[in-house]
């Protein structure tokens, strides 16, 4: 594609002063962008990429700065004013981020966010800028634009707000769109809608889309050229076809090749059954009560059941809202449910707080979450070995310390870090502390709430590999929840499609691919694993 | 070179906690450290000074009545006239005439009547001087020359309406001031983490009622509630603790509540409860060390509030008795003497605001050392 370079940066390098010295976050870095091209920045997280548009946009936080040049149609946007910058930025060239929840302000209605860029930018009196706005919420096709002029952002669902920032950020015709991550938080079908709709737009309105992510697959259908960045560098550029084709960097092949492999084979036919639900419903009353009139009654989890056997794992797959977790913490009995529950040979459905308490350590859950789900104030160790102090309140202070070490060991951690706190890991070593401090009680049956959702995918390949191979070494029976096909299909020999917390479709992990019956399987499918490009090269 | 290296065993990694994390951010803030040692400062001298500076709190000087402050001794040259003056008079007796040699004061006196050596009693009872002999008497008893050492007197911030040092009693006033806003502020600390944490720990109706009588406790006027307690028990020191302490704690209960209700959704204290960990081991290891960063800050901006509610208090004269003081006292005082003595306003006041000042931006600089989002 040899079309004019409107954007071009040239040697930026980004620095951070920190508690431990400076940081480079960007190391002398060169990107090209040409009019009306799509250019993809892939790099896991840390690599950089989002602090380089940021640096671009002079967005950096406070103890960041950055030098070298960013040249837009010639003009340096480092070296500019603030006052000049402002009339680049957020007009010619826009950004979408990639939390649509908290990206619109929540005090005002859909209709006026919109106008107020396009009368301020443009001039317009009200009524212009009123029919510029539901033009472009036409063009972003939200349903019934006149009505959703008025609404909240709380109204909207996360696709339908994440069209809205679009549609903001195309308010001024910009040359050049930023997108960040925009599908990130979204769940699959939805993202294939989002990128569809950037698609369209780019082949309407010609403008040049800068990409950052971490998912090869969404750059693989949608980018022109792509710059592959790693620790603050690009260790690799090129034309998208060619550059997946044939990878030249050891760590481009590296991310290729990330995407979880291998199939679990089911367990032995005459393996027990260990943990049972028949007719499991979770129902949450919102509002009500002494004088708030009648509850709004949400079944959560409705009537559903299940049989995990020794050795088995089962994953459940649903997009948000679809009852997956919840019906892993009633399983739990971590939330109070109806139904019936049992654990081996005990019914344990109506088992109070003390009743389970004996019962906890054969029953393990990890968390999505590797951030939230390891208290700040606690070293690794204490972490690990709390489970320890209420199981196994005879052990010394040495040999819990003990079993840490192994335990630590077992995840391929460095037995050392148990003196350390969990803010000093990242997002993969933590979900291996996780892991440890559910391996370190030796449970029967783990449940695995999205152990892989928060990690990048060269990592998320490291913790499946670990799972499988504590399931192997334990015999352990896993409940594997994920919204994620691929590390589904890696992990799982049996597989429950859940939607509105009712199972859509249920059976031996080989049989839902191959030949999945529900429409609603065929649409997931299709957002995960589907390969073919939205947009036609021009 | 590698075996040696390999010989040497690697050093015990000690991890960075997150206290030490924030102490780290905290020592970066140079108004949050001036303001620290300077609270170290005002807290040593309030402590320690009234031991160390020349006169008592109680002294009444009668002689130095409102003096301004000043870096050189009293008697200044041209008061020791109107001193020794005043002094003669007492004796009943005329001055002859009086000159003074080094850091003395040699006077003669004549009298009607011949004079008594007693009488040598009413220059010693001066404020001024000390050390009075008889240098000198006529046969007849009528003239009598004596001499006497002029007291040097230090007065750094002058005196008050009845002649006591200013400087003491600013800094006892201190000891006081500081105790209040410590102790008062502890004890709401006290009883607002154990209401507050209770509250959000237990959460559904036990929360909603607890909740519901801080409500009630807010909308009783404060000062209503100190002139009822002052009436029926007296006004007493420790009764203004547990007056500014028991309206205080309704913020921090609200603030603690709050932040234990968020902490009981986190997932840390939910995999907690999966391993099977007590409501006990989960209110000690859990919730409580978690909400110490908000407390700890919060009690940074509530020890202030309780000084200037204690002066506030003193200045209405609900507050501590004379002859002890507060700062909020030593202002009052202050404020009714501002045309014709405002050193007696100025430097009580000087402290106080300083003092303040400081607090809030170690409160500041805490609230931005702990947040964890600044990273």
């Amino acid at each position: 594609m040899a079309s004019e370079t409107i954007l071009s940066v040239k040697d930026l390098r980004v620095r951070f002063q920190t508690l431990d010295g400076t940081v480079e976050a960007v190391k002398g870095i060169n990107v090209k962008v040409g009019a009306g091209e799509t250019v993809a920045v892939v790099g896991e997280s840390g690599s950089g990429k989002s602090q380089t548009m940021m640096a671009a946009m002079n967005l950096l936080s406070s103890n960041g700065e950055a030098s070298g040049e960013v040249d837009y149609r010639g003009r340096n946007l480092l070296a500019m004013s603030k006052s000049d910058l402002n009339k680049v930025r957020g007009r010619k060239i826009s950004m979408i981020f990639q939390e649509p929840m908290t990206s619109l302000d929540p005090l005002y209605t859909i209709g006026n966010q919109l106008m107020e860029p396009i009368r301020r930018h443009r001039g317009l009196n009200a009524k212009a800028a009123r029919e510029e706005a539901l033009k472009l919420l036409r063009l972003v096709h939200i349903p019934d634009p006149e009505r959703r002029m008025k609404s909240y952002p709380h109204e909207m669902s996360g696709g339908q707000r994440q069209r809205v920032m679009i549609a903001m950020a195309l308010a001024n015709d910009p040359d050049i769109l930023i997108a960040d991550e925009p599908t990130t938080a979204l769940d699959v079908t939805i993202q294939a809608q989002i990128l569809m709709l950037l698609a369209e737009l780019q082949r309407k309105l010609g403008m040049a889309i800068v990409f950052i992510t971490h998912d090869l697959g969404i750059v693989r259908r949608f980018a022109d050229r792509v710059y592959v960045m790693r620790q603050g560098e690009v260790v690799e550029e090129g034309e998208a076809e060619a550059l997946f084709a044939n990878p030249r960097h050891a760590y481009t092949k590296m991310l290729l090749a990330a995407e979880p492999t291998g199939t679990k084979a089911p367990p032995p036919a005459n393996s027990p059954v260990l943990l049972e639900g028949r007719n499991v419903e979770v129902v949450f009353r919102i509002g009500g009560g002494f004088l708030g009139g009648e509850p709004l009654i949400l079944r959560a989890v409705d009537r559903i059941s299940i049989r995990l056997k020794r050795n088995q794992t089962i994953g459940i797959v649903g997009e948000s809202g679809s009852g997956k977790s919840t019906l892993g913490r009633a399983l739990l009995r971590l939330l109070p449910s109806d139904g019936v529950i049992r654990f081996g040979d005990r019914d344990i459905s109506e088992a109070d707080r003390q009743a389970m308490r004996p019962l906890r350590r054969e029953l393990q859950l990890v968390f999505q979450d590797p951030f939230g789900s390891l208290s700040p104030r606690m070293t690794v160790g204490q972490v690990i070995t709390e489970g320890l102090l209420v199981h196994e309140p005879s052990l010394t202070g040495k040999q819990r310390d003990q079993r840490a070490v192994e335990a630590l060991r077992e995840v391929g951690l460095d037995p050392n870090a148990r003196n350390r706190y969990p803010h000093e890991f990242s997002g993969g070593q933590r979900q291996r502390i996780a892991i440890a401090r559910a391996m370190i009680l030796k449970p029967k049956v783990v449940v695995l709430d999205e152990p892989t959702s928060a990690l990048d995918r060269s990592v998320q390949k490291q913790i499946v590999e670990l799972l499988r191979k504590l399931q192997a070494d334990h015999e352990l029976s896993y409940l594997f929840i994920s919204h994620d096909l691929a590390v589904v299909r890696a992990m799982a020999d049996y597989i429950i499609v859940m939607k509105q917390g009712k199972i859509v479709e249920e059976g031996p992990t080989q049989e839902i691919f191959d030949n999945p019956r529900e429409a609603y399987t065929r649409t997931l499918m299709n957002a995960a694993i589907d390969s073919t490009r939205f947009r036609v090269s021009a | 070179m590698t075996e040696i290296a390999a010989a040497v065993a690697p050093p015990a990694i000690v991890g960075r906690s997150a206290w030490g994390n924030a102490w780290a951010r905290l020592k970066r803030n140079r108004a949050a450290m001036f303001s620290l040692y300077y609270l170290a400062l005002v807290a040593f001298i309030s402590v320690f000074g009234p031991w160390v500076v020349p006169h008592e709190y109680t002294t009444i000087y009668g002689d130095y009545v409102r003096m301004p402050p000043s870096l050189s001794a009293y008697p200044k040259p041209d008061m020791i006239q109107g001193a020794l003056g005043d002094a003669i008079k007492r004796m009943r007796a005329d001055i002859k005439e009086w000159h003074q040699e080094g850091n003395r004061v040699v006077v003669t006196v004549t009298s009607t009547k011949p004079i008594d050596d007693r009488n040598i009693r009413y220059l010693d009872r001066s404020d001024a001087f000390d050390d009075t002999r008889i240098e000198n008497k006529s046969p007849d008893g009528l003239e009598v020359t004596m001499s006497s050492a002029v007291k040097q007197q230090y007065f750094f911030f002058g005196t008050d309406n009845t002649g006591r040092d200013l400087l003491s009693r600013t800094l006892m006033a201190g000891r006081i001031s500081l105790a209040i806003g410590l102790l008062a502020g502890v004890v709401a600390g006290v009883i607002g983490v154990v209401y507050g944490a209770t509250a959000g720990f237990a959460g559904g109706r036990v929360d909603e009622v607890m909740m519901r009588i801080v409500d009630v406790l807010y909308s009783l006027p404060f000062i209503f509630f100190v002139i009822m307690l002052v009436v029926f028990f007296g006004r007493n020191f420790v009764l203004m603790f547990l007056a500014v302490g028991a309206v205080l704690w309704l913020d921090m209960a609200r603030i603690v509540r709050g932040q234990a209700l968020s902490i009981r959704r986190q997932e840390y204290v939910q995999a907690a409860e999966a391993m099977g960990v007590g409501q006990r081991g989960i209110l000690l290891r859990h919730v409580i060390p978690n909400l110490l960063g908000p407390v700890v800050i919060y009690m940074t901006l509530l020890v202030p509030q309780v000084i200037i509610l204690e002066s506030f208090l003193s200045f209405l004269g609900l507050g501590v008795q004379e002859p002890m003081t507060s700062w909020g006292v030593l202002i009052s005082v202050g404020a009714k003497n501002i045309g014709y003595a405002n050193w007696l306003l100025l430097f009580p006041a000087f402290f106080l605001v300083s003092t303040l000042f400081a607090l809030n931006f170690v409160g500041d600089g805490l609230r931005d050392a702990l947040d964890p989002k600044d990273r």
